[in-house]
């Protein structure tokens, strides 16, 4: 589904910076596939990589066999919005819109009909459990809610592939645990692939395979197996091995 | 890095974000410091319409002066307002309070100091082209550039307090005390405005008497003067009450209707819009008002102007005069002796009408009766066609085919004189009097059988015709001739002494040089309303780049982006245009007591350079915005 092969990304000014060296990875589809690695690492870069908001300096991405990079400028705001949906860690939700219209707002860009956007908005109100806060504004929920809400937007237009940069980095331990379980349903129900960047071991534990990335470059790769508690245990492990800083392998993450 | 230099750093850094702010009131200072160079001009003082010019021109500086101080305290609190974060950096990092007003004190004295010299160098540089327009317009010798020192000081002088008053009193003003507070600067998110239906509903209500009694009044121009101000009070009111009420009501109304609000780029600038309707209302009106007064009064001089050309050839005469019906005969001869001797000394060749006019009322219309004798006298001199003889119970109305004044419909075929009827018989033809006058003609012996009926004495119409004057219009010879002859006549009430040319060129000079004092305090107000908005955009610039930031990674193409903008800034910019606009053009008809294609073609003709100005200043701060905009997002 999602393929990167040999990225790599140089930042350039007075002291060029390698972020990225010849990443190579790939995502079946229907895949959770979580990317994790100490600060500075380039797991980020990556994910901005794949989002199509950053540019590579070599290699390519291939999304359902298409490089999303050889588009225009134009076609590519276009191709974000209707192929991949996104969840920040900052959620990104508009305050001057309702928490509804700011799930239905991909829709509305693309001028979809009016019937088939309070459908869609109903139908995924309803699966993230959000029915109850549609009309009330981004300040007067929680902020488990309002991640929510970010992903009922990210996947409201069913996108080939949901990006998450953080989702939990925001959220309390109760609010993070929600926000991963819906994460995980909407992977097993709905069977939508999706990448995920964080720091946190807990909500990596929800993944089906975790990378770990180190100096730019590919360190490490574990699988899920039957028990989630085990797979923690392990993503622990191997983010001490990496030698990152204490607050790494901390579960609020920063 | 001295604490001098982080001022002037600050300043010098964000030069572009105070561009507007500086050209604005090195604008103000320009023309403050222009005025002032003519007020203190040597040679302004001689002549009666200098002195006229100078009193126009310090009540001007007064209203310059007025007006910078509170577009000056707008404007330093917007930029405060941006610069919260910047100043809970340096508060957490141990600036005292005592510094923090230093700062500010330091960096609006270096703005000020930019201004002011701006300002006056480009004062200077233009003062000998604005003299010389000036003495143009005044109609007056050229006037000598010289060394503007007392407008010099005056400038400097003035312009220096307000800076200094303003830094100071915004140090009062700025009292936001948590340095958390501050850090958080205006990124606080805000409730959805609210609007108070009923005040809403005066305000609709109170534009709609206005705009309705506005109406009425183009059809009964008698009743200005009463209706003037209720008239301008309501309207006020009903423009404050559309921007702070109607406006959310509306913008309300249009978000609940999904189909319109949720399709492309509308949901973004609309939803943007409630908050910033509600955040500019205040500016909104009072930009409005401002723009609406200074349309008006550019459109009414404009039309008097138009007027005073039409009015050139309101009297066949060059040199009228009307005895005061009641004033002793001796005295008349004296004056008529006086007027003739002053032409002959002038050696102009003159023929001299006398028309006798009878005054009466007849169901509250006011005729003037004329004989023929005295029009054919008149006509022979003026070479028009003389009218026949005329029946005893004859009349014949004299309606100038160049007339200004043609009441066709209400008049009567046939009209009772005190007992004798008459038949009245519409011809075009000539007025001997003026063209404000159309008069009945009638036979020698009617108007003699009817003078005995009539008590009020007929009133003496004096003319001179004059072919040189007429020729060459306006003569000076006639001109200094009236202005002459005006003092020495000493008339007493009642009686009207009127050489045309002269008239002409005295309302002409008044009016050009009202114009002149006043296009620039226009101008002045104008560019100030601009700078509000600019101001008011870049105010609310980090939170529309974060906002715009966001949307651009889920996904919004640049031309959406700029769609949307384009959209929100054109409101901005000409929503009050608009409506002050709407304002003028309802205004203009009744200032001018008429109706007519020419007032619709003044107003144009007002509205269209204030447009393209406004334009201008649009264009320029759009594209300024989209290209922060576009930095702010990703690819």
């Amino acid at each position: 589904m999602l393929t990167v092969s040999k990225l790599s990304k140089t930042y350039g000014g007075k002291v060029p910076y390698q972020a990225l060296t010849d990443i190579d990875l790939s995502i079946r589809t229907g895949e959770f596939v979580g990317i994790m690695g100490p600060s500075g690492s380039g797991k980020t870069t990556l994910l901005n990589l794949v989002a199509t908001i950053d540019t590579p300096t070599s290699g390519e991405v291939l999304l359902n066999g298409e490089n999303p990079h050889h588009l225009k400028r134009s076609k590519l705001a276009l191709f974000r919005r209707r192929h991949l949906g996104f969840v920040f860690q900052d959620f990104n939700l508009l305050n001057t819109l309702t928490i509804k219209e700011n799930i239905v707002l991909p829709l509305t860009l693309d001028k979809k009909p009016l019937g088939e956007m309070e459908q869609k908005v109903m139908h995924v109100a309803k699966k993230l459990d959000i029915v109850k806060i549609l009309d009330k504004r981004t300040y007067e929920v929680s902020g488990g809610q309002m991640q929510r809400a970010a992903i009922a937007r990210a996947i409201i237009h069913q996108p080939s592939l949901l990006l998450a940069d953080e989702p939990t980095g925001n959220l309390d331990s109760k609010s993070s645990r929600d926000v991963m379980e819906t994460m995980e349903t909407i992977n097993t129900k709905d069977g939508t692939t999706m990448m995920m960047v964080t720091h946190d071991p807990q909500a990596a534990s929800y993944c089906h395979r975790v990378l770990f990335i180190k100096d730019g470059q590919l360190y490490n790769e574990i699988h899920r197996g039957e028990n989630r508690q085990t797979f923690f245990q392990q993503i622990v492990d191997v983010l001490s091995l990496l030698g990152g800083n204490d607050h790494d392998l901390s579960s609020a993450g920063i | 890095m001295t604490f001098r230099q982080l001022a002037f750093n600050n300043v010098r850094r964000n030069f572009r974000n105070y561009l507007a702010y500086i050209l604005s009131s090195s604008f103000a200072v320009m023309i403050f410091f222009i005025y002032a160079v003519f007020i203190f001009h040597p040679e302004m003082t001689q002549g009666e319409l200098g002195k006229t010019v100078v009193q126009g021109m310090k009540a001007a500086e007064y209203i310059i002066f007025g007006f910078s101080f509170f577009f000056l305290i707008y404007s330093v609190n917007a930029f405060l307002k941006v610069r919260n974060k910047e100043f809970g950096i340096l508060s957490i990092h141990g600036m005292s309070r005592g510094q923090l007003n230093r700062l500010i004190l330091l960096e609006n004295l270096f703005i000020g100091s930019i201004s002011i010299i701006g300002g006056i160098g480009a004062g200077l540089l233009f003062a000998k082209a604005f003299l010389m327009v000036g003495a143009n317009i005044l109609d007056i010798e050229t006037l000598p550039f010289y060394f503007p020192a007392k407008a010099l000081v005056l400038t400097i002088g003035s312009f220096f307090a307000l800076f200094l008053m303003i830094s100071l009193l915004t140090l009062l003003l700025i009292r936001s005390n948590r340095i958390i507070e501050l850090l958080k600067g205006n990124q606080k998110p805000r409730k959805e405005p609210k609007a108070n239906l009923w005040l809403a509903l005066l305000g609709g209500g109170s534009l709609t008497a206005g705009y309705y009694l506005t109406v009425y009044i183009w059809d009964h121009p008698s009743l200005i003067k009463g209706y003037l101000f209720p008239v301008a009070g309501l309207v006020t009111i009903g423009t404050y009450f559309l921007f702070t009420q109607l406006s959310v009501i509306i913008i309300r109304f249009l978000r609940k209707r999904r189909s319109l609000y949720w399709s492309g780029t509308r949901i973004l600038w609309l939803s943007d819009l409630t908050y910033r309707m509600k955040d500019n209302a205040r500016m909104f009106f009072l930009v409005t008002i401002v723009s609406t007064v200074a349309f008006s009064a550019t459109g009414v001089l404009l039309g008097y102007m138009q007027m005073l050309d039409e009015m050139k050839n309101q009297s066949p005469y060059q040199v009228d005069y009307f005895p005061f019906p009641d004033q002793e005969d001796k005295e008349i001869k004296t004056q008529i002796s006086l007027i003739e001797n002053e032409l002959q000394k002038a050696d102009v060749s003159y023929q001299k009408v006398a028309i006798k006019e009878l005054v009466f009322y007849n169901k509250k219309q006011v005729y003037q009766l004329i004989k023929r004798s005295d029009y054919n006298q008149a006509a022979k001199v003026l070479k028009i066609k003389p009218l026949p003889t005329l029946k005893k119970d004859e009349a014949v109305w004299v309606v100038p085919s160049n007339g200004l004044l043609t009441r066709e419909e209400d008049q009567p075929k046939t009209i009772q004189v005190n007992g004798t009827s008459l038949s009245i018989q519409k011809k075009n033809v000539p007025s001997v009097l003026s063209s404000y006058s159309l008069p009945l003609v009638v036979s020698d012996t009617t108007y003699g059988k009817l003078q005995q009926t009539i008590k009020e004495k007929p009133t003496l119409h004096i003319g001179y015709f004059i072919p040189e004057w007429k020729r060459n219009f306006p003569d000076p010879v006639a001109v200094k001739m009236g202005t002459v002859l005006e003092n020495k006549l000493d008339m007493p009430m009642g009686s009207i002494f009127n050489v045309g040319a002269a008239f002409y060129v005295e309302m002409k000079q008044g009016l050009s040089a009202t114009l002149f004092v006043g296009l620039f305090i226009a101008v002045i107000f104008f560019i100030c309303a601009g700078s509000f908005l600019y101001f008011r955009l870049f105010a609310d610039q980090e939170r529309d780049q974060q906002h715009y930031r966001a949307i651009s990674r889920i996904g919004l193409t640049e031309r959406e982006m700029k769609r949307s903008v384009t959209i929100q800034i054109a409101l901005l910019f000409f929503l009050p245009f608009l409506v002050a606009v709407i304002h003028t053009s309802m205004a203009l008809p009744c200032l001018f007591n008429v109706f007519s294609a020419s007032v619709l073609k003044i107003t144009f003709w007002t509205i269209i350079p204030f447009f393209i100005l406004q334009l201008v200043y649009f264009l320029v701060v759009r594209a300024r915005y989209i290209r922060n905009l576009k930095r702010a997002m990703v690819s």
